[in-house]
């Protein structure tokens, strides 16, 4: 399985040279952090769709499956490196978030409120989310139709996410914090996995959070893996 | 002998194609050929080598595992040529086989070396900027480097010029030549499968046509030539093949003498069939 990583790092540094470029652009300055947050996400989810667009486009299937792997370690590896993609992202984007706020010494505002592990928690929660949806949907329905399937997936659950939002009548984070608690939601992003990640640590405390957020990502995307390899499993090529 | 690869009464059904009832085998050491006209079901019968298609009915064997069952095993010991050899675009040779390479225990990195120097493949080019021939080289060196007991090559002479053809069927005579290692080569060039292949298999219309070595076929097979108005309809059927011209027909039979019987004393010639003769006449009248 490592080496099915190692060919995706190898054939994806491009992205992550874009990546980094990314990152300081966006620690000079040229984003909001709540922004920021989003951009992240998404740049770390278009990260794992590019590994499957660049098989798609270099008609490497019969290549990749040609070698000695099985279907289900080609699956795993793909979550494999997703992941590896995921921590990489959060990772600069933290280091990035730390050095905007040391150069504005802004010690307590946005950016440094951004990379708090709390936001990071639920940057990790919603990343997991959009791999459990994602990708099962491209190893069922391959390139063309699982991509398109996988945006639908991933789109529906941000509506449904809106929709609970505001059923449940959750606002904002200050606004849902019993009395005698402190969130410093300055600079947060909206939405409903940041709000209830974030409301979480501040009544649970960060430790059971992170168990709790750890445990349910890690859940989600055993599941989706395994969803997503018996779907490959009868795949020709 | 001991089968490197192993097909009995294999099918695999597509919309608007089948693959009925292949069975033939390629004892280790040797090199077998898969000659036929497009679409008759080469590709397919090299993907349920590979375990990249799973057959319908049927038992497909390398090195004595199922590949779809054994996939790893089994490719483990396969090296695969594919006719349009596709690898990363934006990445060098060197980048690839750096891939490649940490899938194969039996990674022979001087042996690549050897073959990249020998192919003349530059090897710090993107393979985006290699030109069909330069890909198949590579392709070939990639697969030739992990010391595969079995090496399938789909076409993977097409494109070449003829001196590295010639070449590379010295290769891959050497390659057997140890009698560990065995090569299919499927193609369309038939003249570069009378030059090295022990066995031949004949796939029309998914469906083997006949499976044996060469040697046989070339004893066997022959032409009988004669005048247009020999070749009356009910004698047709004595021929496998045949085309007829407005001076002479040519028929197909592996029963010259039977033929010349009949006929009586007419002027006829009688020659051996080339592989490209049996392909040529076996497709143009079924």
């Amino acid at each position: 399985m490592l080496s099915l990583i190692y060919k995706d790092l190898r054939v994806g540094l491009p992205f992550l040279v874009v990546l980094v470029v990314m990152f300081i652009l966006g620690s000079a300055g040229a984003v909001r952090a709540p922004v920021y947050f989003w951009v992240s996400l998404v740049f770390a989810a278009t990260l794992m769709l590019g590994l499957s667009q660049m098989d798609w486009r270099h008609g490497v299937d019969r290549f990749v499956h040609s070698l000695p792997v099985s279907r289900d370690l080609v699956v795993y590896a793909r979550y494999g490196s997703a992941l590896l993609g995921g921590a990489l992202t959060l990772a600069i984007a933290a280091i990035a978030g730390v050095l905007r706020g040391a150069a504005l010494d802004t010690v307590g505002r946005a950016w440094p409120r951004l990379v708090s592990v709390d936001v990071a928690l639920a940057w990790v929660l919603l990343f997991a989310l959009i791999v459990a949806l994602y990708l099962p949907c491209y190893f069922r329905w391959g390139h063309g139709k699982g991509y398109i399937i996988g945006a639908l997936a991933i789109a529906a659950g941000v509506v449904a996410g809106g929709f609970i939002q505001q059923a449940v009548g959750r606002g904002a984070v200050a606004e849902t914090v019993p009395p005698g608690l402190v969130v410093p939601a300055g600079g947060l992003p909206q939405g409903l996995v940041v709000s209830s990640v974030v409301e979480a640590a501040a009544r649970l405390g960060l430790p059971t959070t992170a168990a709790i957020v750890l445990g349910l990502s890690g859940a989600l995307l055993l599941l989706s893996a395994r969803l997503a390899a018996r779907a490959y499993r009868n795949r020709e090529f | 002998m001991d089968p490197v690869l192993e097909l009995r009464g294999v099918s695999k059904h597509y919309p608007g194609f089948s693959l009925a009832d292949v069975s033939f085998s390629l004892p280790r050491g040797y090199i077998g050929g898969l000659i036929g006209p497009n679409g008759a079901g080469k590709t397919t019968i090299v993907c349920l080598l590979l375990g990249l298609v799973k057959a319908d009915a049927g038992d497909v064997r390398v090195c004595g595992l199922d590949p779809w069952r054994h996939e790893v095993a089994a490719k483990e010991r396969v090296g695969f040529v594919h006719e349009v050899p596709n690898h990363y675009a934006h990445l060098t040779i060197d980048g690839v086989a750096g891939i490649v390479s940490r899938f194969y225990p039996a990674w022979d990195q001087p042996q690549y070396e050897t073959l990249m120097r020998e192919f003349e493949v530059p090897r710090r080019k993107r393979v985006a900027s290699l030109s069909r021939g330069m890909r198949a080289k590579a392709a070939l060196a990639l697969a030739m480097a992990h010391r595969a007991e079995l090496l399938v090559l789909d076409e993977p002479t097409a494109g070449l010029d003829p001196v590295f053809r010639q070449r590379l069927l010295d290769r891959l005579a050497a390659y057997v030549s140890g009698g560990e290692a065995s090569v299919l080569l499927s193609t369309h060039i038939t003249s570069d499968l009378e030059r090295i292949a022990d066995f031949i298999t004949y796939i029309r219309a998914g469906r083997v046509v006949f499976s044996t070595t060469r040697d046989e076929i070339a004893a066997t097979w022959m032409l009988v030539k004669g005048a247009p108005d020999l070749l009356k309809d009910e004698r047709r059927a004595w021929f496998a093949g045949w085309d007829a011209g407005a001076h002479a027909f040519t028929g197909l039979t592996r029963d010259a003498d039977a033929v010349r019987r009949q006929l009586g004393n007419v002027p006829l010639v009688v020659e051996r069939a080339s592989l490209e003769d049996i392909m040529f006449l076996m497709g143009r009248s079924c």
